[in-house]
């Protein structure tokens, strides 16, 4: 792997009385997949809104490409730096008022500065084809399943080609068949672009699908980090525990 | 002891949001010329705050025009004071009823699905989309929200003007008052200054609910429920605003003058 492009050194993120993340270390290379693992309210989003700059930090500091990020950094530095990413939010966060072609539109105009609209219409048409999706362009976002709304997520996260890719859940919510789909079109379109990218999930399966290398997180902290083949040999009680559900239920009591 | 406790929390909250009022209004105003939103949102914006409130403004300002009409006309024509009649009913409703009307009209109609709109793109990670692109999110969903009702409200007022001396005008007819005779004391009575002043009035109120709407918008908690306390807070904030500001603005522009 080449030298990290976004580090995370010793970050910690409070939410009140809470620390919701604890020292994080944590690097991403250019071409790189990482995936977070770990369960619900262990830090995985934070740590996304973290690189993704939507969440200051209380200590430590973020490297993104040349720049140093830290709590004392403006906020107007900082979105300089979100124009090179794309996001893919768990949702989706497409814009419900406009159209799935004004949505992926919508980086072109803002973030690259396009005004042309026939390059504006072919780029659409490019990363919609690309994403496998066929004349959704005029449709709004309510009209569309939860699998093709997380294309276009995808579609709108790459049109502007940013450099590094951060996606929350990206199979959350979706049938076991569309979401290895979704996974078959992250590695593909990661491999085409030549990204660096960040998933943060739960799904077990998704991440040994995708990912050169995994973290595990547990209550604000990275307790594991490794390749796939590492996750399936390591003897890692936090690991073992998360990827074989070592809790069971009886008589619906947690043993 | 609970009681002083409540108040206490109750000023600070009141203080909190009034800080934050105006910290989202200088922001929107300052980005305002960086040209970081759109001018589709915002012409979206004129035809949603202008053109769909026309009816209301218009329902609201007719039946207000003759109401004062039939409040007044006994009295004026007791006091064989008919030639009155017209300039003391322009004088209310464009210095004072229509713009407080309009304003209390768009609040309630645009306001709120302003808000309920910002709060359930926040509730969306919408807002959040829009920063990871690079933008200001208080500047870009504002700045359109904040110019079209800054422009639509004197306009608005300007229309209710119209009708709501129009209702009065055709409420004074049927009672047996001439026509010329109201229109003289129009002409006589109502001076631009009252029609600018009410129209300023307006555009002051415009600023008001947008800057309300975007306020509770942004600030709006998680969930089903933190879109309903936004649009509530976002409609009860503008309301008095607009009533506690129309005292002010009413004392320095009219304040002054005695005819």
């Amino acid at each position: 792997m080449s030298t990290p492009i976004v580090m995370l050194e010793e970050v910690s993120v409070f939410f009140g009385e809470k620390r919701a993340l604890k020292e994080v270390n944590l690097s991403l290379s250019m071409g790189e997949v990482k995936c977070i693992l770990g369960p619900s309210g262990c830090g995985k989003t934070t740590t996304l809104r973290v690189v993704a700059g939507l969440q200051k930090i209380q200590k430590g500091r973020i490297k993104f490409f040349e720049a140093q990020i830290t709590s004392a950094t403006d906020e107007r530095e900082i979105t300089a730096f979100r124009k090179r990413l794309g996001v893919v939010f768990q949702g989706g966060a497409l814009f419900d008022s406009l159209t799935v072609g004004e949505n992926i539109a919508f980086p072109l105009k803002y973030c690259k500065g396009i005004a042309d609209r026939e390059t504006i219409e072919e780029k659409t048409k490019e990363i919609l084809k690309h994403v496998e999706l066929g004349n959704v362009s005029n449709l709004y976002p309510s009209e569309l399943s939860g699998g093709m709304r997380k294309r276009v997520a995808i579609a709108r996260a790459l049109v502007h080609e940013p450099e590094v890719l951060l996606l929350d859940e990206p199979t959350t919510g979706l049938d076991p068949l569309t979401a290895r789909h979704i996974d078959a079109l992250i590695v593909n379109l990661c491999r085409k672009f030549g990204v660096a990218v960040l998933v943060v999930t739960h799904d077990m399966v998704s991440a040994l699908g995708i990912a050169d290398r995994l973290v595990l997180m547990e209550n604000g902290r990275v307790v594991w980090r490794g390749t796939c083949e590492e996750w399936r040999e390591t003897s890692n009680t936090e690991v073992k525990r998360f990827s074989s559900g070592l809790v069971s239920v009886r008589g619906g009591e947690l043993l | 002891m609970q009681f002083i406790s409540w108040l206490g929390h109750e000023i600070i909250v009141t203080v909190e949001s009034l800080g934050v009022f105006f910290i989202i209004f200088f922001k929107i105003i300052s980005g305002l010329v960086s040209k970081t939103w759109s001018l589709q949102d915002f012409s979206e914006q004129m035809e949603r705050i202008g053109v769909s409130s026309v009816f209301m403004v218009a329902i609201t300002s007719a039946f207000t025009g003759m109401v004062i009409a039939v409040q007044t006309i006994d009295q004026f024509i007791k006091f064989g004071a008919t030639g009155y009649i017209g300039g003391v009913i322009g004088l209310s409703i464009t210095r004072e009823l229509s713009p407080v009307l309009t304003g209390l009209v768009v609040s309630g109609r645009v306001g709120a699905s302003m808000a309920a709109e910002i709060s359930s793109m926040k509730v969306t990670e919408q807002l959040d989309a829009l920063k990871a692109f690079g933008l200001d999110d208080v500047v870009f969903v504002g700045a359109p929200r904040l110019l079209a009702s800054f422009i639509m409200l004197p306009a608005l007022t300007i229309f209710s003007d119209f009708i709501g001396i129009g209702g009065a005008f055709l409420y004074v007819l049927s009672h047996g008052v001439n026509s010329h005779i109201f229109k003289k004391s129009l002409e006589v009575l109502l001076d631009p200054y009252d029609i600018w002043g009410g129209i300023f009035k307006a555009a002051v109120f415009g600023l008001l609910i947008a800057t309300s709407a975007c306020t509770q918008g942004f600030r709006a908690g998680q969930g089903a429920k933190g879109v309903g306390v936004a649009t509530t807070r976002a409609v009860v904030w503008s309301n008095m605003l607009i009533l506690a500001t129309n005292y002010i603005l009413s004392s320095l522009l009219f304040g002054g003058i005695t005819g």
